[in-house]
């Protein structure tokens, strides 16, 4: 049997250790998770659990779902579904007190995530969120993981005043480079069984994305789709229509496809003033597009946050984009921009 | 690679019809970012006529961006001040959808008819 990282009788120290709101005040956890140590204390608490297999981590989340729910928090856990049958089977008796959330459908585009994780904290506006949060998983395609870590660096700043402890598992069968990418994305880990400050935990306070997520993406196919625009929008979106149509992208997702382009070349044309050029493909999985053109997004969060309905300027393109699309890869900087966004296909 | 051009223009239309208690904008085509100065001054000049009610009427519309959404909520917003106010009608599947994932629709009523935006 594993050893227990929440156990009390190793010298853990952890904001969910022994009784409701128990909480453990001999913590020397140091700066930067101060706040953890003490009951009632606001703010984000962002941990990484490094697992070996689905059974450790299925004993971990069990152990923090249920001393969230006797302290009283509102329990969010987002999994892909195989873990959430497993951890709902488990978890059977705490009922409603937990929400379940499939990775599959909410996170399937990791950059809907922070919106998603603010639209529980409002709806649950005074109560302390204690969030189980599987966004890596082996089989994930890398791609994916890359933009997981990107997201789990960004709620750092995005997210570092709500009353929210983040327990996010990463298996240790993930590639080397991404397990250490997510202890520089988390402020804390538990090497030993023991929760402690991440030494690897740095820019990533500030909401810097770390470079191994803002890697070049690579080259478009020799034979993908390519259209150039400067003024008019139409002929780019009859282009991405006729080829989501053609890879088989059922109607209403190729409509989706066409308003998040839209958008894209849309943006071009109101920051830049053009030109730009939308390149299309497809794989055998999905049907990708990138967007190129000269402007530099300054806002790594631009797009992730719900804008305000009311408003009456921009704000909504990027949003948008993250909304329709299953993934979307933003690389940017003084040199350009080049977004590619991807939608999968039915199986066939 | 495969080089993509086409050039069949289909513009934005609009037909403004006065009736005794509103006015009717009815759009047709696609609105987008390059289209919005000459929505915006169509907006701006019934808006600055004082209507009790604005109805645009979107079944024709095929597409709407962001940018042409936000030419719609500051004529939303400058009928409210005017004391009057703006109602949508019979938005196609495709504007439908940014309505909704944007919640403009939570902003500006949508209505499945003229006679239903009419009536309030």
């Amino acid at each position: 049997m594993m050893p227990s990282l929440f156990g009390q009788n190793r010298g853990v120290t952890c904001p969910w250790a022994g009784s409701a709101g128990a909480f453990d005040q001999r913590c020397d956890l140091g700066g930067v998770i101060r706040g953890v140590a003490e009951p009632g204390s606001s703010g984000l608490w962002h941990a990484a659990l490094f697992h070996r297999g689905a059974a450790e981590f299925e004993a971990q989340a069990c152990q923090f779902a249920e001393a969230a729910a006797s302290a009283g928090a509102a329990v969010l856990v987002t999994a892909p579904a195989s873990s959430l049958d497993r951890l709902r089977a488990r978890l059977d008796g705490l009922g409603d007190l937990v929400t379940w959330a499939d990775m599959a459908e909410l996170g399937a585009n990791p950059g809907r995530l922070i919106s998603a994780l603010t639209r529980f904290a409002d709806q649950h506006f005074g109560q302390a969120i204690w969030c189980v949060h599987q966004a890596a998983w082996p089989s994930r395609p890398d791609e994916e993981l890359w933009e997981v870590l990107r997201h789990e660096a960004l709620l750092n700043s995005a997210l570092s005043g709500a009353p929210l402890r983040m327990l996010c598992p990463y298996d240790t069968g993930l590639p080397a480079d991404l397990i250490s990418c997510a202890e520089a994305t988390h402020p804390v880990i538990a090497p030993a069984g023991r929760w402690q400050a991440s030494p690897r935990y740095g820019e990533a306070a500030r909401g810097i994305v770390p470079a191994a997520c803002d890697r070049p993406l690579p080259a478009p196919p020799a034979d993908a789709w390519v259209v150039s625009y400067t003024d008019d929008l139409r002929p780019l979106r009859s282009l991405v229509s006729l080829r989501a149509r053609a890879a088989g992208l059922p109607p209403h997702r190729a409509s989706d496809l066409v308003i998040a382009v839209g958008e894209l070349a849309a943006n071009t044309l109101a920051h830049v003033g053009g030109p730009g050029t939308l390149t299309t493909w497809t794989t055998g999985a999905e049907i990708v597009c990138e967007v190129g053109d000269g402007g530099h997004i300054t806002d790594p969060l631009a797009g992730q946050l719900r804008p305000d309905p009311t408003a009456g300027d921009g704000g909504r393109g990027l949003w948008l984009v993250h909304q329709m699309c299953d993934l979307v890869q933003v690389r940017t900087g003084p040199r350009g921009t080049t977004i590619r966004v991807h939608m999968r296909l039915p199986a066939r | 690679m495969t080089v993509w051009y086409k050039t069949m223009v289909t513009p934005l239309t609009a037909l403004v019809t006065v009736e005794g208690s509103y006015t009717l904008v009815e759009l047709a085509g696609e609105a987008d970012v390059t289209g919005i100065q000459a929505l915006n001054d169509l907006l701006e000049a019934e808006t600055s006529k004082g209507p009790g009610l604005l109805i645009i009427e979107m079944s024709a519309l095929r597409y709407i961006d962001s940018a042409a959404l936000h030419t719609i909520l500051r004529a939303h917003v400058a009928l409210g001040k005017a004391g009057g106010r703006l109602a949508l009608v019979s938005p196609s599947d495709a504007v439908a959808r940014v309505l909704q994932m944007t919640e403009a629709d939570r902003v500006v009523p949508v209505y499945a008819s003229i006679a239903d935006a009419a009536a309030g």
